[in-house]
């Protein structure tokens, strides 16, 4: 830790210590329950609630972050499938998919190979991030069907200052919807292009003050049939047909009672490779991996004597399991096993002189972060690494005056063997008048090398030290009669010992520690709604993140960016989701730029025939536009292919 | 097989658990109550009562038929504030003979039971009703509270609440949607 950081660090500590010392407010409210007597009726009326920002619900006007919410109208509305979809409709996020994962681009950085390490994922509050890989899965792997969901807030900027490890560059919480939002059952299918197909069955309600649903899905497809130039010269010509398959099953429980809840969710995924990574043989169709992830929580929520607390356990088990098949019929298995315990408290209230005071601790237990490896002739690698986390923060938002509020906040971590972190954070939040806010924003962010980046290449070599991140930035948002809201934020970011993957001389892969980078750039977002047929969103984004010594642009991140989504009317009883997204030219690992592409998905939903039934027709890459993403170090190919048209239907029985 | 026993582990801890705590129901807590404690108060700055009527004169009192925590959030809201001069007053109220001294009336979603017959319990006084059940509005009450897009809003029922000898200000009419006994589901203006 820098002697710059520890200051801002003390600095912060000391503001967020003089909440806690102020005397309690005269009310012994729940901050739970957050008076909003003090806005108007069309405040009311235009309020989003986020949580994800601050842990604690708070309008989004407030919220210390560039914050965007998307509500399960607007993911049926457009038909996402999955978080990666949904991603992809937002500024600052780009995806990459190499038809074996799909990865998650944040403001310049799309590093390849990252398994979303560097983006805190939750359900319901609960992180979900695996302790082995740190990886947030956005793809069918994700445990949560869409169709479940009610609301994700996305929130940009480093949030360690509150959530700790792997917060770094952004963190999204996805609320599911409660049993009473689906009042009954639900029972969906679905077909499509390249053999898709994929049905649903959803249960919930309410009784007896106890809310519940229960969820369970499978979901399958041929994928693909991809050509890469690469493999010209092999059998079959650079052509993988019937490699790129799919299969994935996801169960959802959630109960409810008052302020205790439960829950469950589980997924199980198998992907055929097509890409014959990791020097695989090309067009051997045993080439896969499996993915099965499973989250159980229990979380409790009172008001102990004005204090709103959350006490929360929490156990995640994930394995995953992958087939390479080399030449000459050599067969490479590798796998791993992670199972954690967790535990969190949390407490809010308020106090005096307009402080919130939100305060918590956490703890991890790795119980098991086994990494195994076989060839034919035996074991290469068996590995475990259990480890234990722990972190505690504080902070503080504060009214300054009738325009005026701020957020500090520290939290201090503690990873094994590790040296502790302190991550600060300070936020201005400026309201001149009632159409106007403008946040003036510092976080800082780490990551410590996971247990895979440690343990899991033979050849790597010791001492791997955690990546740091700190981010100015300066948010301005408008309203215009509310029906229009504009966003315009500018970034800055430097990041130090950024964890990457090589290939070295020797052509053996490692991860390394890349020296200093920055990255900066500028988001301009519009929304606009007319009554509630017609609703806008479009945005653009210029980004840039660059090697400080070398000057050179980053792989993978383009540098402009052009999103537009539109819900609007086709007809009495047709509602359409149209959406349009330029993508401008990514640099490749291996030399060259993917050229920038316009996609268009095209949605009509016919909803409410005879009171029960839901049809969706949705047609995704509508022009057919031949684009790529650039591939990773494990691949040969410079550019990797991507989907073309898809033609999908949906139908929905509400019962 | 290692998943179907942690499925069965995780529901019958559910079952338990909801089994030992199956007694006095209630909601979970949600985001929405101190936003719909909020319109409360501000419902009534903005509707006005028949000034010869019994419920314009005193303080206002404001009576929510639903949970605890709801009326926690109400109370809070409302805490020594006043429309036009009344002192306004929060209370729970838990059976409808309690109704008839209420300006306005809550009515929480897990009453939808209950929520006809309050209605018609309270068909010729000057009480607002506000309901939170789907279709509130279309079914008599001048306010049902509405959620769309992670937002709260609300309908209004013009006629009811003209019924009730009540103006409406045209800044909530602005606002709301304006819906009435034929008005489908999912329409209005």
């Amino acid at each position: 830790m820098g002697r710059k950081q520890a200051w801002i660090g003390i600095g912060m500590g000391l503001l967020a210590a003089l909440g806690a010392l102020s005397p309690p407010a005269a009310v012994a409210q729940s901050a739970r329950t957050p008076d909003l007597s003090g806005l108007s009726v069309e405040e009311l009326a235009d309020l989003d609630v986020v949580y994800a920002a601050s842990r604690h619900h708070q309008s989004q006007r407030e919220a210390p972050s560039f914050v965007t919410v998307v509500t399960a109208a607007e993911i049926r509305r457009f038909g996402h499938r999955t978080l990666a979809d949904v991603l992809r409709s937002l500024p600052s996020f780009h995806v990459t998919d190499d038809h074996n994962y799909t990865y998650v681009g944040v403001r310049g950085f799309g590093i390849p190979g990252d398994y979303n390490t560097r983006i805190l994922l939750l359900v319901d509050g609960v992180r979900v991030n695996d302790t082995l890989y740190d990886q947030a899965f956005v793809g069918r792997e994700f445990p949560v069907d869409m169709a479940l969901v009610d609301r994700i807030e996305v929130v940009r900027g480093p949030g360690a200052a509150v959530y700790g490890n792997s917060a770094f560059f952004a963190v999204i919480n996805v609320i599911t919807r409660r049993g009473h939002h689906l009042d009954g059952g639900e029972l969906a299918f679905e077909g499509g292009s390249r053999t898709m197909g994929g049905v649903r069955a959803s249960y919930g309600g309410r009784r007896g003050g106890l809310d519940y649903v229960v969820s369970g899905s499978f979901w399958r497809t041929d994928g693909e049939d991809l050509f890469f130039p690469e493999f010209s010269s092999e059998p079959g010509g650079g052509f993988a047909r019937g490699l790129d398959g799919e299969r994935s099953g996801t169960a959802f429980a959630a109960l409810r009672y008052q302020g205790l809840s439960l829950q469950f969710a589980h997924a199980d995924r198998a992907k055929d490779v097509p890409t014959a990574s990791y020097d695989t043989a090309f067009g051997d169709p045993r080439t896969a991996t499996v993915d099965r992830s499973t989250h159980v929580a229990v979380t409790y929520e009172r008001d102990v004597r004005g204090i709103a607390t959350v006490a929360r356990a929490y156990h995640g088990r994930y394995d995953y399991s992958g087939t390479y098949a080399y030449p000459d019929d050599w067969l490479f298995d590798d796998g791993s096993n992670a199972r954690w315990w967790g535990l969190e408290w949390q407490g809010t209230t308020t106090r005096r002189g307009g402080h919130l005071l939100t305060f918590g601790g956490e703890g991890r237990w790795a119980a098991r972060q086994r990494q195994w490896a076989r060839e034919p002739d035996g074991p290469t690698l068996d590995v475990d690494h259990p480890s234990t986390t722990w972190g505690a923060f504080v902070q503080d938002d504060v009214r300054l005056g009738a325009h005026l509020s701020a957020n500090v906040g520290l939290r201090y971590d503690r990873n094994g063997a590790s040296a502790g972190r302190v991550s600060p954070r300070a936020g201005l939040v400026l309201k001149p008048t009632d159409v106007l806010t403008i946040k003036a924003l510092y976080g800082s962010a780490f990551r410590t090398p996971n247990d895979y980046e440690q343990h899991y290449y033979t050849t790597q070599r010791s001492g791997l030290s955690a990546e740091t991140i700190r981010t100015f930035e300066l948010v301005v948002e408008r309203t215009f009669g509310g029906d229009l809201h504009l966003t315009a934020a500018g970034f800055h970011s430097d990041i130090d010992a950024l964890l990457e993957l090589r290939t070295d001389e020797a052509g053996t892969l490692s991860f390394w520690n890349a020296g200093r980078t920055h990255a900066q750039g500028v988001e301009v977002a519009a929304e606009a709604r007319r009554a509630r047929e017609l609703r806008l969103r479009a945005s653009y984004t210029y980004q840039l993140a660059t090697d400080r010594e070398s000057g050179a642009v980053l792989p993978n991140a383009p540098r402009h960016t052009a999103k537009v989504t539109a819900a609007l009317p086709l007809g009495p009883r047709v509602q359409g989701g149209l959406s349009l997204r330029y993508l401008g030219r990514r640099k490749a690992l291996l030399g060259g730029w993917s050229d920038g592409a316009v996609l268009a998905d095209l949605t009509a939903s016919v909803p409410s025939l005879w009171q029960r039934l839901d049809l969706t027709l949705a047609v995704r890459n509508v022009f057919g536009t031949a684009w790529t993403d650039p591939g990773s170090a494990e691949h040969h190919q410079r550019l990797i292919p991507q989907d073309g048209r898809q033609v999908e239907i949906r139908a929905l029985w509400r019962f | 097989m290692r998943f179907r026993s942690t499925l069965t582990a995780a529901l019958g801890a559910c079952l338990l658990v909801a089994g030992a705590l199956a007694a006095e129901p209630a909601r979970a807590p949600s985001i929405e109550d101190p936003v719909k404690a909020a319109y409360l108060y501000q419902f009534a700055r903005f509707v006005e009562w028949p000034p010869e009527g019994p419920l314009s004169h005193g303080s206002l009192r404001i009576c929510a038929m639903g949970p605890d925590s709801f009326v926690r959030a109400l109370q809070q809201a409302t805490q020594d504030k006043r429309a036009a001069a009344r002192l306004i007053e929060a209370h729970a109220v838990r059976r409808t003979d309690d109704l008839r001294r209420c300006s306005i009336v809550f009515v929480d979603a897990g009453q939808n039971g209950a929520a006809d017959e309050i209605l018609r319990r309270l068909a010729g006084s000057h009480t607002l009703v506000v309901g939170e059940a789907p279709g509130f509005a279309r079914r008599g009450g001048a306010i049902g509270f509405v959620v769309e897009d992670n937002r709260v809003r609300f309908e209004i029922n013009v006629q009811a609440a003209q019924a009730a000898g009540l103006r409406v200000s045209a800044r909530l009419l602005k606002i709301a949607r304006l819906v009435d006994a034929a008005t489908p589901e999912g329409a209005g203006r």
